[in-house]
């Protein structure tokens, strides 16, 4: 197994001077812990593999921003204008390294700030027991671990508390398509899409009534292009939001004040109640409609089933309408000359004459009509147990609106107060809440305005295609251009089956990605009970526990949704095929003391036969944790963190 | 179902474009419902609100007749049974579709319509099942 045998850094950010970090493993001790408080430097342990790597820093913090690549302790003797350089080497292989990558850097000093630079990466490679240099190291990462999949190995545990929160089904989505290489197919997709729009456009050359609808097709395509957009705008506004809400939700969370805390806790736990009242009305809604759709046409049809059913009582009445006997029955007994009680059927017997007869009259029957006399009866009352189903459901709809009221008036009222404290010497609570309360505001009129975008982007591209439809039925009346046509059709054909070769591939890899979720998953929680996980068609995730066959996506605790995370996480970095070591800062994030210890437990087997380094605080590395993985810990080390520089200390 | 029935149920292009937003509108009432399913749903509502409306140009085959179930045939063969009197229309699968395609183009149009507009449509829909019904 490839493993990361050693960082090398010189004066990256706080660690000033030479710092080397040896991560070799042994047989069957595959774990590294580096143990550090906060702020003493893990981060950036983290920060200097990606930055080696692929020349960006997976971590990210306002701080960071303003601080330079080269350690201040080394810049704080330089006048504006002067430079200080330093490097980070990371060393791949098994036992021996064959890969070591290199990124220099270089911080200028200007007047009251810095000037980062990076230098190419380079890479030394074993080939014939000596060390060449390779000319083209992206090639060769790539090889190892491609940009788009180091996420899934070299990735920052706190910031997955939130990866199954709002919004999760497009980080799923995307963490499948980043492991399903299918980057050739999309880009084979889109060229195909322009040679198509380039066709048609060919199409709209020739003169009269295609050449107007090319244009009304440009027109619609720019105005959903603007569209496009104008929602990719909003949506980083939002995510901007988010993180601005996220923000002083940390620094709410952080007054010593006990009753800010409380209201806070209380304010966070009815959201989430109400979230989780609102996702119980809308799959009461949907099972109401799902009754609604079998059962809704019987019941609007009542007068017409009830009047059929009253002409065939008529008719049986009547004796027009013979009871319902199967006429291959009447003819087996025929044939056989005997009836099933034992006595015999002869042939020109009175016996066979009435059962003949019998057979001749029902087939004057309409087998429909035979069959209406059982099934409407049925329909009927299919109906009305279904209306019945429908009335109680609409009563737990109705429960669930009067809770979700009261919960909305609470969390009103909690806001309010918290907004009107004032607690001296400590974080301004009032300004705080009032902000996160706006930006709130904002976020769902965000929301509103995006989802108002998306549909006119639909519609838009309903004209579309209502357009080209019409355009090519006019192409068609004029007999003119059937070359055109025809490779119109081509394209389109060949741009369907890409589709479906691309959905295919991703369906396959979201089923695999949900066997995978649910091995993760249950090997690493802490409770013994099975849990089920399903990935949906639209990158949904459903969890159902062995007791209940309610969605408990909704009502994880931090630590569940912690572990869901890391099972997604290891589940696209098996699919993705890279056998890379794995690096995760704060694995155990905001998990409380009793699961983690238990976590802790079954991490050592989260990804058998991979390198794993694990950047700890010191509440998550606690002497019971300790215990728990020491078996399998090959290296440890502890972050000293003194005057501005860190040491890296050996245990 | 017998050699009296037409293959597909058609409807015309506008009323195909209608069933379309229903089913794959996000805002939708019925936006995981099949469009057969919309179908024959159109067509009772259609029947319960007396709006049986004539057809224009069927040009499109919205689905294949066979792919609906007993309860469902048995909901539009009454309905044409009720508006011939006449039991004996069961035999004849082209009155049938010709029936509760003219009654699914108006019931289409008022859902649309309803869709639209301001109404809460599952409010409303889920209510009169519950109203209509004998519970």
């Amino acid at each position: 197994m490839t493993e990361i045998l050693k960082i090398e850094m010189q004066n990256y950010r706080q660690y000033h001077g030479e710092t080397t970090i040896d991560l070799n493993t042994d047989r069957g001790r595959t774990i590294n812990i580096i143990e550090g408080q906060n702020g003493a430097g893990k981060s950036n342990i983290l920060n200097a593999v990606t930055l080696c790597f692929y020349e960006q820093e997976t971590h990210q913090s306002e701080d960071l921003d303003t601080l330079p690549y080269v350690s201040e302790s080394v810049l704080e003797d330089l006048d504006p204008g002067e430079k200080a350089t330093g490097y980070i080497e990371v060393h791949l292989g098994e036992k021996e390294p064959r890969y070591i990558f290199r990124r220099e850097f270089e911080t200028y000093v200007t007047p009251g700030d810095y000037n980062d630079q990076t230098k190419d990466l380079k890479l030394r490679m074993l080939k014939n027991d000596q060390y060449e240099l390779v000319q083209s190291p992206l090639t060769t990462l790539n090889g190892l671990l491609p940009a788009e999949v180091k996420d899934y190995f070299i990735f920052d545990g706190e910031a997955l508390t939130e990866f199954f929160e709002e919004g999760f089904k497009q980080r799923v989505r995307d963490g499948i398509i980043d492991v399903s290489h299918i980057g050739v197919l999309n880009d084979s997709i889109d060229h195909l899409d322009t040679v198509r729009g380039e066709i048609q456009r060919k199409a709209g050359n020739i003169q009269g009534e295609p050449a107007k609808i090319q244009e009304e097709i440009d027109e619609v395509e720019a105005e959903i292009e603007q569209l496009e957009d104008r929602v990719a705008e909003l949506e980083e506004q939002r995510d901007e939001t988010q993180s601005q809400i996220d923000t002083i939700e940390t620094k709410l969370r952080g007054a010593s004040d006990a009753e800010v805390q409380e209201l806070v806790e209380t304010k966070d736990s009815l959201k989430q109640d109400i979230k989780d009242l609102k996702q119980e009305r809308d799959d009461l809604r949907q099972k109401a409609l799902n009754k609604l759709i079998r059962v809704g046409p019987a019941v609007y049809a009542t007068r017409a089933l009830e009047f059929t059913e009253q002409q065939l009582d008529e008719l049986s009445e009547k004796g027009q309408l013979p009871p319902k006997v199967q006429d291959w029955f009447i003819e087996e007994l025929i044939e056989d000359g005997e009836c099933f009680c034992g006595r015999p059927i002869e042939a020109g017997s009175d016996v066979e004459d009435h059962l003949q007869e019998l057979r001749n009259s029902m087939s004057d029957v309409s087998t429909d009509q035979l069959e209406g006399k059982s099934e409407i009866p049925r329909v009927i009352r299919e109906g009305n147990d279904g209306a019945e189903e429908i009335r109680d459901l609409r009563r737990r709809i109705s429960d669930k609106d009067t809770k979700i009221r009261d919960k909305e008036q609470s969390l009103k009222e909690k806001k309010e107060k918290l907004r009107g404290i004032d607690v001296p010497d400590d974080i301004d609570v009032s300004e705080l809440a009032t902000q996160q309360d706006d930006l709130e505001d904002q976020k769902e009129e965000l929301n509103i305005k995006i989802g108002q975008k998306q549909n006119q982007i639909d519609n838009k591209q309903d004209e579309v295609n209502r357009l080209e439809e019409r355009q090519k039925e006019e192409l068609r009346k004029k007999g003119r251009s059937t070359e055109i046509l025809q490779q119109v059709s081509f394209a389109e054909t060949a741009l369907e089956e890409m589709r479906g070769i691309r959905e295919e591939i991703l369906t396959r890899i979201r089923r695999e990605t949900e066997q995978n979720m649910n091995y993760y998953f249950n090997d690493l929680i802490w409770k013994e009970d099975e849990y089920e996980i399903h990935l949906a068609d639209d990158y949904g995730v459903e969890i159902q526990s062995p007791d209940s066959t309610d969605n408990r996506i909704g009502s994880l605790s931090a630590g569940e949704k912690q572990v869901l995370a890391l099972s997604f996480m290891a589940a696209l970095s098996d699919i993705s095929g890279f056998s890379a070591p794995v690096l995760i800062d704060t694995p155990l994030g905001r998990i409380s003391s009793k699961p983690k210890e238990r976590i802790a437990q079954n991490l050592p087997d989260y990804l058998e036969d991979t390198q794993m380094t694990f950047l700890m605080t010191d509440e998550e590395y606690t002497d019971e944790v300790q215990g728990q993985m020491q078996h399998r810990v090959a290296n440890e080390y502890q972050l000293v963190y003194s005057d501005g520089k860190t040491k890296v200390v050996p245990q | 179902m017998n050699d009296s029935w037409p293959r597909d149920a058609r409807v015309s292009d506008d009323d195909r474009t209608k069933y379309t937003e229903l089913t794959e509108s996000g805002d939708s009432p019925f936006e995981t419902w099949e469009r057969n399913e919309l179908f024959v749903f159109a067509a009772a509502y259609g029947y319960d609100q007396g709006l049986k409306t004539e057809l224009e140009a069927t040009n499109h085959a919205l689905f294949n007749w066979d792919s609906l179930t007993d309860s469902q045939l048995w909901v539009l063969k009454s309905i044409a049974v009720e508006e011939s009197a006449d039991p004996d229309v069961l035999d004849e699968g082209g009155e049938i579709d010709q029936v509760a395609r003219e009654y699914a183009n108006g019931g289409i149009n008022r859902l649309y319509q309803k869709y639209t507009g301001t109404d809460d449509l599952f409010a409303k829909l889920t209510e009169d099942a519950i109203t209509i019904a004998d519970i």
